[in-house]
């Protein structure tokens, strides 16, 4: 191993420990000035337009060690880690390609796991948001898909006759009173055979009529595609910590199959 | 007497006078983008001011040295920082109760969401002989980048760290650190002296609560 890659090592690994200095009333300008706060903040450092500052851009290497620390480095147990590793190999890949992330792009997606209110009972359940463009320079976010069991409509009674049956019509469809008042989680047995049930347009609907409200978004995290062959998520960390804020919290190797998957499926697409 | 003016003499004049008027058009473009790139640098600047105007009203609302007049007047002045200056008010046709702040605690799980007068009101009447709240400085508050809505107004999000001692007997009876962020809404006004930026805070979200 040559010097100038034991001294990068040895600052990855001591980095995060480095002790600060609090004020009386609590607070740590230095914990302020290192955490990634916001979340544009996160895209900065990741674009290289500003970097940690405990990283001078003269320091060899600065550039690999400033996306480094854009990791929350706790899930690594150490520099051998093969996780760590790989992360390393993710870096190296964002390096070469200079690979860049836009506000704009309609590759990334906010996930908001939310805490809501269903005919009075609390539920939990995952709203996609994505970036659109409002035409000259302007954006705005807005809901791609709505996920969650309380949307859930898999039937109860996977076996069996359970059907309207084929003179049903001789009885003016009797039968319909009976399946919403006897088994209506069994609704979805009853529908043609491609029926296409979407999520997102229940959520709409549910919220329309005043039946599901959001009562706050308990955690919120992106997932960025924009590296080629991966896919990263990033959350807030809330810490007294060098290493803190927004960071890349979990990471995953995809294929480009696996990855237009995954983006159709935020976007409803081929749903 | 006949002037005689070479061809190439009138040519080498007009490509002459091109690179002045092309340098000329160029060092104009330069200076257009850059005052508005200032701008921007400038109206982060202001909205981060704004923030500290707030954090600074809030620090005298709590503090039990001060009066209640006094304290209550800081309260309207802190509210006048807002959209609906903290009171309802109309958005895209819509009505909104009123500006809201969603607070944490150390004693609590999930958030909850409070109208900011409300807020400030809980803040004057702190059941501690004394409150002190502080928060990060000026200079260290962060400002995302500025976020067009329409042809006059922009958004941007000031994130800061607030910290809380409620005092009993001269001790500190509890500890919180907090951090905030918060909307702020900048609409451009054009007045006859030129363009008029008036800075208005919205909702804040309180990100987590650590005991100091």
């Amino acid at each position: 191993m040559n010097f100038k890659r034991l001294i990068f090592n040895i600052l990855i690994i001591l980095m995060p420990v480095k002790s600060m200095s609090q004020t009386i009333d609590g607070l740590n300008n230095y914990i302020q000035n290192t955490r990634v706060g916001l979340v544009d903040e996160f895209i900065d450092r990741f674009n290289g337009k500003i970097s940690h500052p405990d990283i001078p851009s003269t320091q060899p290497g600065s550039k690999k060690t400033n996306l480094m620390m854009l990791f929350d480095l706790a899930q690594f147990k150490s520099k051998n880690d093969p996780l760590y590793k790989e992360a390393e190999k993710m870096v190296d890949i964002v390096i070469r390609n200079n690979v860049k992330i836009k506000y704009a792009d309609a590759t990334w997606t906010a996930l908001a796991h939310c805490n809501g209110t269903l005919h009075g009972k609390t539920v939990k359940f995952d709203l996609y948001l994505t970036v659109e463009s409002r035409g000259k320079d302007m954006y705005k976010w807005v809901i791609a898909n709505a996920k969650g069991s309380l949307f859930d409509t898999t039937p109860k009674n996977k076996t069996g006759n359970i059907m309207l049956y084929p003179d049903d019509h001789e009885t003016n469809f009797i039968s319909l009173h009976r399946m919403t008042s006897e088994q209506s989680f069994n609704v979805v047995r009853f529908m043609e055979k491609n029926f296409d049930y979407d999520t997102a347009s229940v959520f709409a609907y549910l919220v329309h009529f005043g039946q599901l409200k959001i009562n706050f978004v308990d955690d919120l995290e992106f997932i960025f595609t924009q590296v080629p062959g991966y896919l990263f998520h990033i959350r807030y960390f809330q810490r007294e910590k060098n290493n803190a804020g927004w960071l890349i919290s979990k990471f995953d190797k995809v294929n480009p199959k696996e990855k237009t998957a995954f983006l159709n499926s935020i976007h409803r697409i081929n749903h | 007497m006949c002037i005689i003016i070479r061809k190439d003499t009138i040519i080498t004049l007009a490509m002459n006078n091109m690179k002045k008027l092309f340098v000329f058009l160029i060092s104009v473009f330069f200076i257009i983008t850059a005052s508005a790139q200032v701008n921007k640098d400038l109206l982060k600047r202001r909205a981060a001011e704004k923030v500290s105007q707030m954090n600074d009203y809030i620090s005298f609302m709590a503090s039990k040295k001060k009066s209640v007049e006094v304290r209550q007047r800081y309260r309207t002045n802190a509210l006048n920082l807002f959209i609906g200056e903290g009171n309802s008010y109309e958005e895209n046709g819509v009505q909104k109760e009123g500006v809201l702040m969603e607070t944490t605690s150390v004693n609590r799980q999930g958030k909850k969401n409070e109208l900011m007068r409300d807020y400030f009101t809980r803040i004057i009447n702190y059941n501690y002989n004394d409150v002190n709240i502080t928060s990060t400085g000026i200079a260290e508050i962060k400002v995302s980048s500025l976020q067009k809505v329409s042809d006059n107004m922009y958004v941007c999000t000031c994130q800061y760290d607030q910290a809380f001692v409620g005092y009993r007997d001269g001790r500190p009876a509890y500890k919180d650190i907090t951090t905030k962020r918060v909307k702020c809404y900048i609409t451009v006004e054009r007045t006859v002296d030129g363009e008029e930026y008036i800075i208005k805070l919205g909702d804040t979200e309180a990100i987590a609560t650590k005991r100091a």
